[in-house]
């Protein structure tokens, strides 16, 4: 039996539009695991964005809760949630969004020294390390502007595990990236799962979701469908990906 | 019909740079309309006032002893003369209002037509003046502020002879020629039964040295003369020598000057900084325009491709903000009615003459046409960039890559990480904080010049640079017995402290060349100060003279020149150049024998001044200068706070200081929430990512308002660059209205932290203010996908 990570309970989400509400999310109930990868998928419009911004309270979420180490992310001060933002959650987006006037190195540090527990000779090191692991080292004093999507996307991993969180989200991280980019980007991200970390990914992306090792499908605001899958290797992908087309077959997809 | 459509949406998108734009062009046209309204409302008010009440030319009292019929028809009958009006006045040495006493000559006439009285507002005068009954007295508006005093107080007039009458003041008038709080001597109106019972008791007691009856007289030039007002003095005096045998001669334009003196320099001052402004609001708008190109590039690229021509575009942005500054002229115009009325009212206490109440004039309407020019083609230039969007670029995202210059690179670092990341955003978005660089420059440098302005009396031979004397006491002997005993009250009160200057010294007009000029007459030109070349007047045949009467004369050092007083005149080499604030700098000055040569007999010092080297026994001084001479002589003693040039110099700065310091903040304001929108706008991603991270909205905000400040102090610095080059100049301009042509400026650590200090740290709170926007926005809304 895995340890709950993180827990929602009646998560709703509404926006207020032209006068009336539209309901992203209606009330969602949904636990997660330590060590897990979970990939929700979704149609375009279906919430799943929406749910993973309010799963790591980027996002408030209009009722419901997110439980997380026994607290309340919906009604979480400000300052509380930035502090679990650079301790216990990772990030990483879609369009990679490194801060464009500093170095790869500078935007993996800024994270780390944000954490009061290291000392800037300690974040430093780390950096190096993650930067080493990522391969991109050799462009650690390029601006963002200098390098490729794939580059930014790795960089933008290292920063988001720079604190060593308990809980990595991402969202379309290969959704701007061209094919052998995406790959490796989803190996790190695997390799990074594979060594304890839990993540929780959002993507359309079929060959994003067959790293999973829980699916999860969302339609119309709620999850309607979850799939677990053992562990990726990449021997089995085939075998995994006719698995997963079924599944999302049946969703509708 | 398109273009409207978008303009509307434009401004409703962009309703806080349209607000922007709307408050900085209404508080410039605001300030300059008023200004040059207040003005010209004054010249208007002055003419007014010279035509009813007749007055000439020049202004010339004369001593009755000394306007001989031959004199008389000599002016009458001059060719440059149309016709001479006189009155009978009696001369007074002093005045006292309750603790207010005033030293200056003036002269007492009766009532006569052509001098209107104030209503009890000051904002009119009364249709019929009451006749003033014995007792009464009626003084110029001028009196009112340097008096301090109002309608039903006592007023002590002292004559010759130390007789003394108490009048009851009934009312102000207005008299354009001398009736100004800055000039010194005054005209004022009693009843025929005083004139009368007066000038009989003076009969009584004059000498054949001193005597009372006056005769005013009111020369008016012929119409046929081209000569200037000062030219037009200097011929007649040349022609009949009235002007030398005058106690103290003003032509017309004198008086509007010296009338105007105090409020011409404040208001030229805040009317230079208005259109510094100007150029503030012009920098804010092309800062504006460039970032709202950049930003809204995509949508411009897709009205680009949807058939909008760059010149409809551009005309977008004439109109957007062409309409805001036309609001903000229009709103300026409408505030500047009421705040004519307030200076002009705050003015009238100095000025003394009732100013016009004309809503615009011919000046202002040329000076708003020539900013709607100036905008116009600054929004034309600014929109050039519009010509160069590309619609395919557009489409594709639009924005250019940032790239920085690695110079200023400086590394990111954990123990002042708020700091450094705030460095790293100037750096590397440089042309967005130009604006504000250049903003923080004027304003620092503008408050900084009025700094430096306002320590001009309190920094270290002020006094003496300015040819001003600081003295501790001044004493006036009341009886000529008195002013005979200088040596022995020197004695006393060195007996107290040493004495560093003791001097005696007379003002008075002479004739220089033909020049009606003030005249100092110092008993010991060892101390005359502010001497800027050559040496002091030692010897009897030497005269002092200022730069200004230098130029005004074409005359240097060395030569000869003519001076003369009443029917007597004598030669004088000029010894050296130096500066006074008398008269505002039309004077000379000579030494005691100098002046006896001159006159040919002994004169007699009534004032003497001293300056102790122990401050601490001044009061110990005037006790004892008060038990030993009782009424024979009358001790005024002067510290900090209460001497008379240093309170109204600290008063006219503090309240150009006052000025400049809120128009500055409120500039400050406007142009960083401003700067700060549109920065917020541009980097939103970049905040979205900060706090994604774990950046609280406080650090951010924090970090926007670090940004803002080490800008400021960039800007702060600038404007400390161009003080030390332009300071001591901009602020001579200034003092040579009051008469100073030389000044070496002291810059102090205060003088010059304080302004930049003031502009920073608000800069810095402003920027923290406006970028409130952080803490609202969800961090989900920060980063566009």
């Amino acid at each position: 039996m895995k340890d709950t990570i993180l827990s929602a309970k009646g998560l709703s989400k509404s926006f207020a539009h032209n006068g009336g509400q539209v309901h992203v999310l209606t009330h969602v109930d949904l636990d997660l695991y330590e060590g897990d990868f979970t990939v929700i998928m979704g149609a375009s419009g279906s919430g799943k964005s929406t749910l993973l911004y309010s799963l790591s309270g980027m996002d408030r979420a209009t009722a419901g809760s997110v439980t997380y180490g026994g607290e309340d992310i919906v009604t979480m001060k400000e300052k509380r949630l930035a502090k679990l933002r650079h301790t216990d959650f990772g990030f990483i987006f879609q369009q990679m969004h490194l801060v464009s006037n500093l170095t790869m190195f500078e935007n993996v540090a800024v994270s780390g020294y944000l954490n009061k527990n290291k000392t800037a000779a300690e974040v430093k090191e780390r950096v190096e390390e993650l930067l080493e692991q990522m391969g991109i080292s050799h462009i650690k004093t390029h601006l963002p502007s200098q390098v490729s999507g794939g580059e930014q996307q790795r960089c933008a991993i290292a920063r988001a595990v720079i604190n060593n969180p308990k809980l990595l989200f991402a969202d379309e991280p290969t959704g701007a990236l061209n094919r052998k980019n995406t790959k490796e980007v989803l190996n790190l991200l695997t390799d990074l799962n594979q060594s304890g970390q839990s993540i929780l990914m959002v993507t359309h992306d079929m060959k994003a979701a067959l790293r999973a090792s829980r699916l999860l499908y969302i339609a119309d605001g709620n999850i309607i469908g979850e799939l677990s899958l053992p562990p990726y290797n990449p021997d089995d992908e085939k075998s995994r990906e006719a698995q997963v087309n079924a599944w999302l077959n049946s969703m509708e997809w | 019909m398109e273009i409207f459509t978008l303009v509307k949406a434009n401004i409703r998108k962009k309703k806080s740079s349209f607000i922007s734009i709307v408050i900085l062009m209404t508080i410039v046209v605001a300030s300059i309309v008023t200004i040059l309204g207040v003005k010209k409302n004054y010249q208007v008010g002055f003419d007014r006032a010279i035509e009813i009440a007749d007055c000439g030319d020049i202004f010339a009292p004369v001593k009755k002893r000394k306007m001989t019929d031959e004199l008389k028809k000599k002016v009458e009958e001059s060719s440059l003369v149309e016709r001479v009006v006189y009155y009978d006045a009696i001369l007074y040495e002093g005045l006292t209002v309750g603790e207010t006493k005033d030293p200056n000559i003036g002269f007492l006439l009766e009532m006569h037509e052509g001098i209107e009285l104030y209503n009890e507002n000051f904002d009119g005068f009364v249709e019929e003046i009451p006749k003033l009954e014995q007792g009464e007295v009626y003084l110029p508006l001028g009196s009112r502020g340097k008096l301090s005093c109002d309608i039903g107080d006592t007023i002590n007039i002292a004559f010759i002879k130390g007789m003394e009458k108490e009048f009851t003041i009934k009312g102000f008038v207005q008299e354009p020629v001398i009736g100004a709080a800055m000039i010194g001597f005054k005209q004022m109106f009693i009843s025929k039964e005083d004139y009368d019972a007066i000038s009989k008791e003076c009969h009584g007691i004059q000498t054949e040295d001193i005597s009372f009856d006056m005769t005013i007289m009111n020369i008016h030039q012929s119409p046929d003369s081209e000569l200037s007002p000062a030219q037009f003095q200097r011929e007649l005096n040349l022609e009949t020598n009235i002007i030398a045998t005058s106690l103290a001669a003003l032509t017309l334009d004198q008086s509007k000057n010296y009338s105007m003196l105090v409020p011409d320099m404040i208001l030229n001052i805040v009317l230079v900084f208005a259109i510094f402004l100007f150029v503030i609001v012009l920098i804010v708008m092309g800062h504006s325009i460039s970032t709202e190109i950049e930003i809204d590039y995509v949508a411009l690229g897709v009205l680009k491709s949807q058939g909008f021509t760059k010149e409809k575009l551009r005309q977008l942005f004439l109109w957007q903000y062409g309409l805001a500054e036309l609001i903000g002229i229009l709103l300026g115009c409408v505030l500047a009615i009421p705040l004519k009325k307030m200076v002009g009212t705050a003015c009238q206490a100095m000025v003394g003459t009732l100013p016009a109440s004309e809503v615009i004039n011919a000046t202002s309407v040329l000076l708003i046409f020539g900013i709607v020019l100036v905008s116009f083609i600054l929004i034309h230039i600014s929109t050039t960039k519009v010509v160069s969007i590309s619609p395919v670029r557009a489409i594709l995202g639009g924005r250019e890559q940032i790239y920085f210059d690695h110079l200023l690179q400086l590394p990111i670092a954990k123990k002042v990480l708020a700091i450094s990341l705030a460095f790293r955003q100037v750096a590397s978005g440089k042309k967005r904080y130009v604006g504000v660089v250049l903003i923080v420059a004027i304003l620092t440098f503008f408050m900084i010049s009025v700094s430096l302005l306002g320590d001009l009396l309190f920094v270290d031979d002020a006094y003496s640079m300015m040819g001003l004397v600081a003295y501790d006491i001044q004493v006036q002997a009341k009886t000529e017995d008195m002013a005979k005993k200088w040596e022995q009250v020197d004695e006393q009160i060195e007996a107290y402290s040493k004495c560093t200057d003791v001097n005696s010294v007379t003002n008075g007009y002479m004739s220089l060349n033909g020049e009606n000029l003030a005249c100092e007459v110092y008993e010991y030109p060892e101390t005359i100060p502010g001497l800027l070349d050559g040496r002091l007047p030692l010897y009897d045949n030497e005269i002092l003279i200022t730069e200004f009467v230098a130029e005004s004369l074409n005359l240097k050092m060395g030569d000869e020149v003519t001076v003369s007083e009443y029917d007597k005149d004598a030669s004088y080499i000029i010894s050296g150049i130096h500066q006074t604030m008398s008269d505002v700098g039309m004077a000379f000055a000579m030494n005691k024998k100098g002046k006896e040569r001159l006159r040919g007999e002994e004169i007699t010092f009534y004032y003497r001044y001293y300056v102790l080297e122990d401050k601490t026994q001044l009061d110990a001084i005037e006790k004892m200068l008060q038990e030993e001479y009782g009424d024979d002589l009358e001790v005024q003693v002067y510290t900090e706070e209460n001497n008379p040039i240093t309170s109204m110099y600290s008063g006219i700065v503090t309240l150009l200081q006052i000025i400049i310091d809120v128009f500055s903040l409120i500039f400050v304001a406007v142009a960083v929430r401003m700067v700060c929108a549109k920065v917020f706008l541009q980097e939103r991603t970049d905040i979205g990512i900060y706090k994604a991270i774990g950046f609280t909205s406080g650090k951010l905000r924090m970090q926007f308002a670090m940004r803002f400040f080490l800008v400021a102090l960039i800007g702060a610095g600038f404007g400390i660059l161009l003080s030390i080059l332009a300071s001591t100049k901009a602020i001579g301009l200034v003092m040579r209205f009051a008469g100073v042509s030389k000044l070496v400026l002291t810059f102090t650590v205060e003088s010059v932290l304080v302004p930049v200090l003031i502009v920073s740290v608000s800069c810095m709170v402003f920027a923290f203010i406006a970028a409130r926007k952080i803490k609202k926005v969800e961090v989900r809304e920060l980063v566009v996908e």
